[in-house]
C-alpha cells in the first residue's frame, strides 16, 4: 500500500513538473507591450529612452541579431544604471544565449558604475531577470516588486 | 600784486578778463577728456581679434595670442553658492569665447560620419546610444584624459582608446573630455594630459579635421551643490581648451550653444536625473550642432 502511495505521489509530482514546463514553453508575450508597460508603471529616477538604432543597441549588448525575433530596449541618460530589456528569442537555445548576453551587460554596468556612481549599485545586485521560454526579460529600477508583477500581468 | 593796491577798475578789468576766460578753460577740459577716451577706446579695440577667422588643422592661427592674456578671474564655488540666491538663478558670469566659433551652414548627412570618431566619456556614450549616426564611438563612463591612454575597453576589444587610434585610421576626430577632470587640483595637468591625447589623435590620424567639444556645461541646480562640477569651473577650463586648440592647431568646436540657457546653463529638463547627464532630446539637440558646423 505504501509503495503504491509513493509511486502515485511520484507520477502526480512528475506530471506536475512537466506541465509547468509545457507552460512557459507556451508563453507569449507581447515585447513592445511588456516594455512600455514596464515603462510606463515604475517610477525611474532618470529619463529612458530607446537606442537610436541597432549599432547603438550593439554598442550595449553582445546579442547575435540572428538569435531575435523581436526586442525593445529603454537606456538611462547615463546618469543612473536603470534599464529595461525584453527580448523574444527564436527558440529555447537561443534564448539562454540572450539570457548571457544580459548577465555581462549587469556586469559591465557593475563596473562602469563602481566608482563612477556607487550608489547605482543596490540596483545592480538584484536586477529583476526573468526568463520565460523563448523570452528573456530584465528590468533594473528600484522597484522590483513593481516589475515582477507588471512582469506576470503581461505574460499569457 | 595784492589786489588792496589795485585801484577799483582795474580790478573790475581783471574779473571780467577771469570771467571771460572761463568757458575756454572748461572747453579746453572738455577737449582734453575726450582725447584721452578716444585714445584709451582704440587701445582696447586694437586687443581684440578681427572679424571671424578660421584655423585650420596644421596652421599657425591668426588669432593673437594675446586675447589670452585677460582671462576672467576665477570665482571659487563657495562665492558661487552665496551668490545664488534661488534654484535656477544662475549667478555665473557667461562664458567667454576667445576663439571665433565655426560658421553654421546647412546640416550635412549620414554618410559625412562614416570615417569620424568620437572620443569621450559618459555623456559622448550618451550621445552615441540617443543621437549618433553611424560612427566609431570611443567612449566610456568615467572617461579621462589619464584613463585614454591605460583603460582597456572591452568594446573596443580590451584595448585602450589610444591603441585602438593606432590601429584604425579616420578622417575627422571629435573630442569632449574634461566632465570627470573638474575635481583635479592640477589643472596644467589636465590641459597637458588633453595636449597629449590631441597629440596622439593628430599621429594616428594624419589629415583628420580634430575638433575639441567645449564642455558641456551642468544645470544651474547641480552647479549651485558647492562642489567642482561647476559651471565656473567649466567655464575656465573651456577657456584653456580654446588655448589649447590654438597652439595644437585644432578645431574648437562650440557645442555649449546649442543646450545652454542665456546663463550659460543647462536647462533644467536637460539632465533631470543629475543635471549633467542629457536625455535624448537634448542629445539631439548636440547632435544637430555638430551636424551644422562642420569645416571640411
Amino acid at each position: 500500500m505504501r509503495k503504491l502511495t509513493a509511486l502515485a505521489a511520484a507520477l502526480v509530482l512528475t506530471a506536475s513538473v512537466f506541465t509547468a514546463c509545457q507552460s512557459q514553453k507556451d508563453v507569449t508575450i507581447d515585447v513592445n507591450k511588456m516594455a512600455d508597460a514596464l515603462y510606463g508603471g515604475i517610477t525611474f529616477k532618470d529619463t529612458l529612452s530607446e537606442p537610436m538604432d541597432d549599432a547603438a543597441f550593439q554598442s550595449i549588448y553582445d546579442v547575435d541579431e540572428a538569435d531575435i525575433v523581436a526586442k525593445k530596449v529603454y537606456v538611462s541618460s547615463l546618469a543612473t544604471a536603470e534599464e529595461i530589456a525584453v527580448f523574444e528569442a527564436k527558440d529555447t537555445d537561443a534564448a539562454a544565449r540572450v539570457r548571457k548576453a544580459v548577465d555581462t551587460r549587469i556586469e559591465n554596468q557593475k563596473e562602469n558604475y563602481a566608482d563612477y556612481n556607487p550608489v547605482e549599485q543596490k540596483k545592480l545586485s538584484d536586477p529583476v531577470i526573468v526568463e520565460k521560454g523563448r523570452y528573456v526579460i530584465l528590468c533594473v529600477s528600484d522597484d522590483n516588486a513593481a516589475a515582477r508583477k507588471i512582469i506576470d500581468e503581461n505574460t499569457k | 600784486m595784492k589786489q588792496s593796491h589795485i585801484p577799483n577798475r582795474q580790478l573790475t578789468r581783471i574779473n571780467r578778463r577771469r570771467r571771460s576766460l572761463l568757458p575756454y578753460a572748461v572747453g579746453a577740459a572738455a577737449a582734453l577728456l575726450l582725447l584721452v577716451g578716444s585714445v584709451t577706446t582704440a587701445l582696447l579695440l586694437n586687443k581684440a581679434p578681427k572679424g571671424p577667422v578660421v584655423i585650420s588643422a596644421g596652421e599657425s592661427s591668426a588669432v593673437s595670442q594675446d586675447v589670452f592674456e585677460t582671462l576672467p578671474p576665477e570665482t571659487t564655488a563657495a562665492a558661487e553658492t552665496t551668490a545664488a540666491t534661488a534654484v535656477g538663478t544662475a549667478t555665473t558670469a557667461a562664458p567667454t569665447t576667445l576663439v571665433p566659433p565655426i560658421p553654421a551652414h546647412e546640416p550635412v548627412g549620414d554618410d559625412y560620419f562614416k570615417d569620424a570618431v568620437f572620443i569621450g566619456d559618459s555623456r559622448t556614450k550618451g550621445l552615441q546610444l540617443y543621437s549618433g549616426p553611424s560612427a566609431a564611438y570611443y567612449a566610456e563612463v568615467s572617461m579621462t584624459v589619464e584613463r585614454v591612454f591605460s583603460k582597456q575597453i572591452k568594446d573596443l576589444g580590451n584595448i585602450t582608446i589610444a591603441q585602438a587610434l593606432e590601429a584604425n585610421h579616420f578622417g575627422k576626430a571629435y573630442i569632449m573630455l574634461g566632465v570627470n577632470e573638474l575635481g583635479w587640483t592640477n589643472v596644467d595637468g589636465f590641459i597637458n594630459r588633453y595636449g597629449q591625447v590631441v597629440d596622439k589623435v593628430k599621429a594616428t590620424q594624419p589629415g583628420a579635421a580634430v575638433y575639441i567639444q567645449s564642455i558641456l556645461p551642468v544645470t544651474a541646480e547641480k552647479s549651485a551643490q558647492g562642489d567642482n562640477v561647476n559651471n565656473n569651473r567649466i567655464n575656465q577650463y573651456n577657456l584653456l581648451l580654446q588655448k589649447l586648440c590654438v597652439e595644437k592647431g585644432v578645431y574648437y568646436l562650440n557645442v555649449r550653444e546649442a543646450v545652454e540657457t542665456p546663463d550659460g546653463a543647462l536647462p533644467a529638463d536637460a539632465a533631470a536625473a543629475d543635471g549633467v547627464h542629457m536625455n535624448k532630446t537634448y542629445c539631439d539637440k548636440w547632435m544637430e550642432y555638430i551636424r551644422t558646423h562642420t569645416v571640411s
